[in-house]
Parts: structure tokens; sequence; C-alpha cells
């Protein structure tokens, strides 16, 4: 194969990673001074645009769940819409809307737990323990390092109860699981550093994307969204907090200040690398072939 | 009436939840899309109000984000369809994230600026193509299937964007 067949194809390549290429094109790129630049500066083009700084539309979000949240029953057209984004009649917009209130109706009155804050329905397969034991150890990682001993104490044993209480009809899964969220929710109380904060939250991301991958159709949608959860209120700001970190520094007399480990500033920055590079394969994990079926898709 | 139909998905716990775990990724594909922040919070809203609405019609055990961005890109090309005059501007630039400090964010905004410029240029399924398969990394088989082409096309989309982006990118460096 010559270079120009060689970069047509590494051009239209699902993956810029050589362990995903055919062995003839990574042995071309290796040998190969102009296709490696090629690779190199494609690699680079997609980690700009991914990491560019795009909003999230936060205030947005939040708006839109307050409106939910109320009940306001909302139309198919948002309050703000713009004038391209209304029904070309007035009469389809009624039926868009009566549609919606209909359908709204009607899950709202599924038998069921009553809505609360929030739009809550159907019970699901996961233990209501687990969901929180789960929510528990959100909580405990957003809380400041300071204040999650308090927490701990408020918490603790009453969640032990909840647990002990819930155990016989627990699967063994669910069982181990529950003991782990117990474990890494006191671990947690005892630290104050993001690098190890994070060796206990990825752990826990791992078993969720475990869970994920191992559960059977009733059970993949809330399991997707525990995860999703977790990587988005824990994993993703702590992964913040680390790239905040400064390495310590070394003061005259080889002193270290500004950091509570005894590392030095070339090992904290390995570790800080290492725990990016795992929680980001964790991310890529989850969002490839883990939570995709063969059957995402199919047009209906 | 019941959602809960044999082939249908059960409807989570809270919509809300739904909500927190993929709004950031559909307003960000439709930012890329429309460049306009307004535009972008009209479509989200839309989005997650037709995937409300819809619901009962997510497969068990399927990808909810990519059935979400799906719903959003539809979204998008509908309005575009009933109405030419949905601006397609340049990706606004001065525009913060809540989750970068503001020292990568300088850099960020230096660097993303160039790329941004260049992606802006190019039509809109090869820049959703590029961003689909860039940002949420999913296959071409997926991204085929969000954008409504085939496969193949996805391909040649992906292979138009790294080349006329190289290309940009190269002359505005050199
Ligand atoms: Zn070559």
């Amino acid at each position: 194969m010559n270079c120009q067949s060689i970069q047509t194809w590494l051009l239209q390549a699902e993956s810029l990673r050589p362990k995903a290429w055919p062995a003839a094109i990574g042995k071309h790129v290796d040998g190969c001074a102009a296709c490696a630049k090629l690779v190199r500066d494609l690699r680079e083009l997609e980690d700009q645009w991914r990491e560019q700084s795009l909003p999230s539309g936060a205030e947005a979000k939040s708006r839109f769940l307050q409106k939910q949240a109320k009940l306001d029953v909302p139309t198919s057209i948002p309050m703000r819409m713009r004038p391209y984004l209304k029904p070309a009649t007035p009469w389809l917009a009624a039926a868009a809307m009566s549609l919606f209130a209909i359908t709204l109706f009607a899950w709202l009155s599924r038998p069921g737990p009553g809505p609360g804050p929030d739009i809550k329905v159907a019970a699901t397969q996961t233990p209501d323990v687990v969901d929180r034991l789960l929510e528990w150890n959100l909580e405990m990682t957003n809380a400041k390092p300071g204040d999650r001993k308090k927490l701990l104490a408020d918490t603790e044993d009453e969640l032990r109860k909840e647990v002990k209480k819930a155990e016989p009809k627990l699967t063994p899964e669910d069982r181990l699981f529950a003991e782990k969220l117990i474990e890494t929710g006191v671990s947690l109380a005892e630290l104050d550093n993001p690098l190890e904060e994070s060796e206990r939250v990825k752990n826990v991301a791992e078993t969720l994307a475990e869970r994920v991958e191992k559960s059977d159709a009733k059970e993949s949608t809330h399991r997707q969204l525990h995860f999703y959860k977790f990587m988005q209120r824990c994993v993703h700001p702590l992964e913040e907090r680390i790239s905040k970190m400064k390495p310590p520094e070394v003061k005259k007399g080889g002193k270290k200040v500004g950091f509570p480990f005894k590392m030095n500033p070339k090992q904290f920055q390995e570790r800080q690398n290492d725990l990016r590079k795992s929680l980001d394969a964790l991310r890529k994990k989850s969002w490839g072939k883990g939570f995709n079926s063969p059957h995402f898709g199919k047009r209906r | 009436m019941s959602f809960a139909g044999a082939n249908s998905a059960e409807p989570p716990d809270s919509f809300g939840e739904v909500v927190e775990a993929h709004w950031t990724a559909v307003y960000r594909l439709l930012y890329s899309l429309t460049g306009d922040p307004h535009d972008t919070d009209d479509l989200t809203q839309e989005t997650f109000l037709r995937a409300l609405k819809r619901f009962e019609t997510f497969k068990k055990g399927t990808n909810l984000r990519a059935w979400l961005l799906r719903i959003g890109t539809n979204a998008f090309f509908d309005v575009k369809r009933k109405q030419q005059t949905l601006k397609i501007g340049p990706l606004t630039e001065d525009v913060k994230s809540e989750e970068k400090s503001a020292e990568t964010l300088l850099d960020l905004a230096e660097q993303g600026k160039l790329v941004r410029r260049a992606v802006q240029d190019l039509t809109e399924l090869t820049r959703l193509v590029f961003h689909l398969r860039v940002t949420e990394e999913l296959s071409f088989k997926e991204v085929a299937e969000i954008a409504g082409v085939t496969e193949v096309a996805a391909r040649q989309h992906m292979h138009q964007a790294r080349a006329k982006l190289l290309k940009r990118l190269g002359e505005s460096s050199a």
C-alpha cells in the first residue's frame, strides 16, 4: 500500500488508535514520517474539538426542570420558542398540547408512588436501598471534606440498618454492591485529597459500568442512569478538582509545601496522569460498545 | 393506558434524572449545529419534551444518550426544513463554560477558536458526523443512524471533515 491509500484510509478511520487498525496500516505508519504526522495532526484536531469550552446549557436545564417540577404542564412548544418552532396552524398547536396533556396525565396517574418534587413513576428492578446508598455516596463526595464526618455520623447507622433489613431480598450481586457503597462512603469521610478519593470513586464507577454490561433489558435503563449520574455528579467534578491540583513545591532545605503527601512533583504528575487516563478509559468504555445493543437505531 | 408494553421501555424513576444525565450532551450537539445559544436553549427543551412524550418508544437495553441525540438531530432538521430562517451562525466564541477553570479556559479559547471557525464552514451534516464521532465517540454505525445516512456516507463525511479541517488549520498556522 502506498502513502496515498493509507492516508485515505486514515482520514475515514473510525479510531485513531493504532490498536484498532489492521496490522499493515500500523506497520506503515510506524515507518513513515508523513503518515505518522497525519495521525498526530488528526489526534490533535480531535482533542481540540473535544476540549473546546462549549456552554453546557445549565441555566436552560434548571428552567426546564423547574417547569417539570411544578407540573406546570409543558406544551410541546417551550415558552420562549422562536416563531420557527411553532406549528404552522393554531389547531396543530392545540392538538399537540392536548396530546401532551393526555400523555402526561396517563403517566402521572399510573399506579405507584405519586408525583414528588420530580416526576416519579414506576418502580424499577433496582432495590431502593442500592439507590439510597448510591445517592449517599454522591452526597458524601460533594460535601466539603470537613463536613463529611458529620454527614457520616448522621447517616451511617440508619443506612446500615436499612441494608440489614433489605438483605434477605437482595441478590448476591446487589448485596456485594451495597457493602462496597457503605465501605466507600465511610472511607470518603476520612479523606480530603482528590487523588485518594478518586481511587475509591473509580472503583464504584467501574462496578456501575459492569452492572450495566451485565444487566438484562429490564434493568438496563435504570442502571445506565445510575452510571451517568455517578459520572456526572461524582467522577467529573473529581476530575476537575484533580486537574486543578498544583504539584508540590519543594522549598529550600528540601521541605515540601502545598501538598499533603510525601510525593515529589514528578511522582505527583505521574499519579495525576494515570488517574486521568483511567477515568477517561472508563468514560470511553461506557460510551462505546458497552452500552449499545444490536437493537439500537432501528427505524420505527 | 399503560406504558409498560412488552417491547417498550419502562420510564425511569424520574425524567429529571434523564435530563440531568444527558442535557449537556444534547445541548452541545445542538450548539455545534446552530451556533446560537438561544436557538440551542429552545431546541434542547424541544428535544427533551419530545423524549418525554415518546418515552414509551424507547427500546429497553439500548443506548439512551444516542436515542436522545437522534431526537435532537431530528428536531434541528425539522426546524430547518420548516423555516429556512434559522440562522446557522458562527459558534459564539465568548461563551463561558461552567466546567473549566479560568486558566484552562484561556488556553482552550485560543486553541479552540481556530478549530471552531473551521468547523463552522463544514456543512451541517458533515459537522454533525464529526461532532458525534469525536465528542460522543459513537461508532459510524450509530452516527449513521442518528444522521439518517448510510454508514459509508458517514465515513465519507468524516473523511471530508478531517481533510478540510486539517487543510484550513494548516493554512491558518502557516
Ligand atoms: Zn506513508
